[in-house]
């Protein structure tokens, strides 16, 4: 709320203001009706009336009406501005406040930790990325203000009320504290259907979903009638659901507006007589069916607000939840300066490591790499192959041993300068929905797009993007269109050698890449061969080829290292594989 | 996919458009009727009140009359009753009115949705589908039902107010006449522009929340790309946009009801003035200017409802736009023959031939040319090849979920476009390769392969393919809860549950789509036996990707580029030292790899 305070005190000084001149106007009708047109002497407190009457403003008025009306306009004028002032500020206040707390949220969540984003529901946060910042938005720029607006006008109108007649104050507030209660409790117990039907919605289109995106095993199994009777199910209790609910708020809105037709009623009897009796005038009789109307139909919606406001506190807990997780440390004494590269020398010294502490994914990993060499990893699915390269981009923190880039820790390294020096590759990569060119060259802001086609060259993505209809500035993912999983491995690819780095790492990163694709690929791999340390994660032999040596993980341990002829003549799995492979090479030839 | 994206309603009022909606709406007419009526008597007792106020002055207040009161009492409270069943009618009628709407409206939808073929689903994205079934028909239904509420009531309260206010005092009744005009301009413009920066606010917002996905999604690719800043930026840049909108679209309407309620104030002064000098001169009643003064005050109200209404219209007919392409589209493939009982006793023989084929998605661009192919009934045949070659098209084409555009596809000898399409249906059975669970019981979505199978058929099918087992691990055994799409399954475990599935419904030809995915040891296991077991006795056709199913079948094809390279079986193939050899060592090495780094673990 930094910096919104004076625009949010202001926005409440306008409320008052309007209130105030909203109360004024029914004033001068009265005193329009009773002295100016009545002829009785003018009831104002505090010697207004009594020096009113001294000028003999009843007098000037009568003989120019049109004084009345121009008062009335004016006060009017006052009133509306005020409302439209606050209605302005208070709008800019809540927007800058959500806009000041998305920016922070977005800044926030990037700069968390990435064991963070591994193990939270994406969708929960970004619903609360959205909506919970739209119920606090709401919260600070409706609720609160119509609250406070509530609240002065029973403050303001009150005795202005009893200064004009006690018994008729009493008559006409009978039913206001009954419709808040009324409303507070009816907004609390209704709460349950809304989320019934909420439900019920959510469940006709999970069904719809479900039922599209099976529609194979739909067609296949003739389920056609069936999924019909489901759908027209669903749709049928959403629909039960919905009318049970505006039968419900039927009757609310119905009884509500009786009891305030009814409080209206009352002060008109009850009015007439005492009117008749001289007990009050008429004047005030129609200020007070005025000022009815200004006091109940606001607490009606305070009643409602009421029941909002638990929600606003549990959106600020959830916000604040994100909040207050701590971000990555980014402080290190080796910074890497722009142009600078590292040799990529890369050593692991007895190195463990669990995302869960009970549970070690890596156990005593010895392991050094050359700059410029290349390594490939073989390993089962879960052997920990993965998780040994998400520890070089400093993804993860908290491992025991010694890892060592150019012979200095790892930790001793600003992340995000480490970082700028790697490439990843992942299996399935993420594209952002933008522009192919546009991706490919997100490392390098500015980059030439003869460079960005260099690197989609060596990728071996040219061919495919020559397909599409607008090459290279083709849109994709969301926005645009979708890849081939193995067009997002090569766009990926290009996107991690745009920069040159002096670290690539290509986690199984070929695998849906056809074999032809694989070999080009490949064959420019094996060009810029030392130029980056390489650590390839495969489960084909085939990739093995490039490597200068080859590593074999089990249950997170090095089993096997060394080159291809090494291994070959080595018991052991990697020799296993191979005759297996040879022996059906043989046997084909 | 282009077409696909939201399009902004520019048109003018489609007239024959609003026909259809009507069309559509016609089994609510009854009930649209009565809402209309209540809609005109509710106007009629607004219109009612002020007269009531007059009557007190005029005939009791100022007389000093008091023997009427009681009279009056019953009166005004007979009218307070009749508001309030006004009131509830109204709303619980436009209640069923919009919620039959929709429901009818989702109902042809769906059912529409249904009889489309595949290549519709091919090329329109589910999402798109979902959003016109629920908030656009939901848009549609609620403008139909409370349009009638805010039109009906607005034009007869319109109506009763000018009615009243001529009869009793026409000098007065002409300045309301001249506020009117301004009203109604100033509740057009407003609405309309209101309405227009929500719909950017909304559009602004919901790129906000793919924003903030993007940012989550690919947080990993964010931090090793070093995109953090840049990302922000533009975010920041987005969240600027929408809250300069977001302002001007409160700042609009925090205008518009004070200056609506400013020009009605005009009004009031005016009539204080000119109605205050007539009751002075004794040509009106007190009373008179009281309700004056009271049915200027709620001029605007009628006015500015009809007006957010035409607001609302213009997005409504964007929707009806979009509903209407949907269930105005043909189905691709007609179904010409019926179903008929002698059909559906007889069983296929599962003996397919396709002849001089050919198929495209796009012209000039064929999937297939000239193609031949036979499989003897019985006969079990694996596909082979790199992605993108045609093999799921083949099995679609199969399925006849596509037709050819060229050639016949001949089952049992006859071409299937004379068969029954729903009987070619019965006969088959498909297993993809992340088989396609529905949110339901276990039970329910073996079932599903037989409607009316019993609870111990369904376990007898689960027992054949080896389910059993774990099915009797899970929580409820074969009443837990799958989640949505089986997501609580492992890929293996919804294999086995669509093995079972096809176990029950028996089809005489199979289509197996393997899974590319690593299934876990012991499960794959259980699912090669439950393949086996499966295959006999029917035709099978398997796109297959792994090497222990391929050394199974009678015969592989190796397809590149929508042609059969190489036919025979794993041993015959591998001796041709060709393409089947060279995928081999690609594709279903890394399998090997796998095992063998597996056993040694």
């Amino acid at each position: 709320m930094k910096g919104q305070r004076l625009p949010y005190l202001l926005a409440m000084l306008c409320v008052i203001g309007a209130a105030i001149m909203g109360i004024v106007n029914p004033l001068i009708i009265r005193y329009t009706v009773d002295t100016v047109l009545g002829g009785k002497a003018s009831a104002f407190p505090f010697g207004i009336g009594e020096l009113m009457d001294q000028w003999n403003l009843a007098q000037i008025t009568r003989s120019h009406l049109w004084l009345a009306a121009l008062a009335v306009i004016l006060v009017s004028l006052g009133a509306h501005s005020l409302t439209f002032l606050r209605g302005r500020l208070s709008a800019k206040v809540s927007e800058q406040f959500a806009r000041r707390l998305r920016d922070g949220l977005y800044d926030h969540i990037q700069r968390l930790p990435y064991a963070w984003h591994s193990k939270v529901q994406t969708g929960d946060i970004i619903q609360r990325c959205t909506s919970d910042v739209d119920t606090v938005r709401r919260f600070i720029g409706l609720q609160l203000v119509q609250l406070g607006r509530g609240i002065f006008i029973v403050l303001l109108v009150l005795p202005v009320m009893i200064s004009m007649s006690p018994r008729m104050t009493l008559i006409s507030t009978a039913v206001v504290p009954v419709i808040f209660v009324y409303a507070y409790l009816f907004f609390k117990q209704v709460r349950k259907r809304f989320q019934e039907a909420d439900e019920s919605e959510g469940y006709l289109t999970t069904v719809l979903e479900e039922s599209l995106n099976g529609i194979r095993v739909v067609r296949a199994f003739a389920r056609e009638d069936y999924e019909v009777k489901r759908f027209n199910g669903a749709a049928d209790d959403y629909r039960h659901k919905c009318r049970k609910l505006i039968t419900v708020l039927a009757w609310y809105w119905a009884s509500s507006d009786a009891l305030c037709l009814g409080q209206i009623a009352a002060i008109t009897v009850f009015g007439i007589g005492w009117v008749i009796d001289g007990q009050i005038s008429l004047g005030t009789l129609l200020a007070f069916s005025t000022y009815i109307n200004m006091l109940l139909w606001p607490i009606r919606e305070m009643g409602r607000i009421l029941t909002d406001m638990g929600r606003a506190q549990v959106s600020v807990g959830r916000l604040r939840e994100i909040m207050e997780t701590p971000v990555e440390e980014m402080d290190a004494p080796i910074r890497i300066g722009k142009g600078k590269r590292i040799k990529g020398e890369i050593e692991f010294k007895d190195l463990g490591f669990g995302y869960d502490p009970d549970h070690k994914i890596l156990k005593g990993i010895d392991l050094h790499i050359r700059p410029g060499e290349t390594i490939a990893i073989l390993g089962a699915t879960g052997s920990g192959k993965s998780t040994l390269t998400n520890l070089i981009p400093r993804l993860f923190d908290g491992y025991e041993g010694q890892v060592l880039i150019d012979g200095k820790p790892l930790q001793s390294y600003h992340r995000q300068d480490l970082r700028r020096q790697i490439g990843i590759v992942l299996q399935e990569p993420f594209l952002y929905s933008r522009s192919l060119a546009d991706n490919i060259g997100i490392a390098l802001p500015g980059v030439s797009r003869d460079r960005i086609e260099a690197v989609a060259d060596e990728a071996a993505l040219r061919e495919s993007v020559l397909e599409f209809d607008q090459g290279f500035d083709t849109v994709i993912g969301e926005r645009g269109i979708t890849l081939s999983g193995g067009q997002r491995q090569r766009c990926a690819i290009a996107r991690a050698l745009i920069h040159d780095p002096a670290i690539l790492i290509l986690d199984d990163a070929l695998s849906a890449v056809d074999s032809e694709t694989e070999q080009l690929i490949q064959r420019s791999l094996l060009e810029r061969k030392g130029r980056s340390t390489t650590i390839i994660i495969t489960h084909r032999l085939t990739g093995v080829s490039l490597a200068d040596r080859i590593v074999v993980l089990e249950h997170g341990r090095v089993v096997q290292t060394g080159p291809h002829h090494q291994l070959i003549n080595e018991p052991g799995v990697y020799r296993r594989i191979w005759n297996i492979q040879h022996k059906l090479e043989r046997e084909a030839s | 996919m282009e077409a696909y994206k939201e399009q902004e309603f520019k048109g003018k009022f489609d007239l024959t458009l609003w026909i259809s909606l009507i069309k559509q709406a016609l089994p609510q007419r009854k009930r649209m009727a009565v809402l209309a009526l209540v809609m005109i008597m509710n106007a009629l007792v607004d219109t009612i009140f002020p007269l009531m106020t007059r009557y007190a002055i005029d005939k009791m207040i100022i007389p000093k009359n008091i023997a009427g009161i009681s009279t009056f009492g019953f009166m005004y409270a007979g009218l307070v009753l009749f508001q309030f069943l006004m009131v509830y009618l109204l709303i619980d009628i436009a209640g069923r009115v919009e919620t039959g709407m929709n429901y009818d409206l989702r109902k042809n939808c769906y059912k529409k949705l249904q009889s489309m073929s595949f290549s519709y689903y091919d090329r329109t994205p589910t999402g798109w589908i979902v959003a016109r079934l629920s908030s656009d028909i939901s848009r549609l239904g609620d403008v139909v039902a409370w349009g009638i509420v805010d039109l009906v009531w607005g034009v007869a309260m319109l109506i009763f107010t000018m009615g009243v206010v001529l009869s009793l005092s026409w000098q007065l009744a002409l300045i309301m006449l001249a506020l009117l005009p301004l009203i109604t301009w100033i509740a057009i413009r407003f609405q309309i522009s209101m309405f227009r920066s929500y719909r950017k606010v909304r559009k602004l917002n919901s790129m906000i929340t793919s924003s903030f996905g993007e940012g989550i999604h690919g947080a990993k690719t964010t931090k090793t790309l070093v995109r953090e800043s840049a990302n922000l930026d533009e975010f920041m840049t987005l969240n600027q946009d929408m809250y300069h909108h977001s302002v001007k679209a409160a700042t609009a309407s925090a205008l518009f009801m004070p200056l609506i309620l400013m020009v009605s104030s005009v009004g009031t002064g005016l009539i204080l003035w000119r109605g205050g000098a007539s009751v002075l001169a004794g040509a009106i009643g007190f009373g008179t200017l009281v309700a004056f003064i009271n049915y200027t005050m709620q001029l605007f109200e009628p006015i500015s409802n009809v007006a957010r209404l035409f607001a609302e219209l213009q997005n409504a007919q964007a929707a009806a736009e979009r509903v209407f392409s949907l269930l105005e589209l043909n189905p691709e493939i007609v179904d010409s023959v019926p179903f008929t009982p002698d059909w559906q006793a007889r069983r296929m023989q599962g003996h397919i031939r396709l002849e001089d084929m050919s198929f495209s998605y796009k012209e000039n661009k064929p999937v297939f040319q000239s193609f031949d192919l036979e499989i003897a009934p019985g006969e079990s045949i694996a596909l082979v090849g790199e992605t993108g070659t045609g093999k799921t098209t083949l099995v679609n084409l199969i399925c006849r979920f596509y037709e050819p555009t060229g050639g016949r596809i001949l089952i049992d000898g006859m071409d299937y476009k004379e068969l029954p399409l729903m009987w070619l249906h019965s006969q088959l059975g498909y297993v993809q390769q992340v088989p396609h669970l529905f949110q339901g019981s276990v039970m329910e979505n073996i079932r599903y392969g037989r409607l009316d199978a019993t609870d111990a058929e369904v376990m007898e099918a689960a027992r054949v393919v080896n389910a059993d087992e774990f099915i009797q691990n899970l929580p409820e055994t074969y009443n837990y809860k799958v989640g949505e799409s089986g997501n609580l399954l492992s890929t293996g475990q919804k294999q086995l549950i669509a093995f079972a599935r096809v176990v029950l419904a028996d089809p005489a030809l199979l289509i197996l789509d393997e899974a590319t995915a690593s299934i876990d040891t012991e499960t794959e296991q259980l699912v090669q036996e439950a393949i086996n077991k499966v295959l006999k006795g029917r035709t099978g056709i398997i796109v297959a990707h792994r090497l222990s199913t391929i050394r199974k079948v009678d015969r592989i094809l190796l397809l590149h580029r929508g042609k059969i390279l190489e036919m025979g079986n794993h041993k015959e193939l591998m001796k041709q030292g060709g393409r089947y050899h060279q995928l081999y060592l690609n594709q279903f090495m890394s399998e090997v790899t796998e095992h063998e780094l597996r056993k040694e673990a």
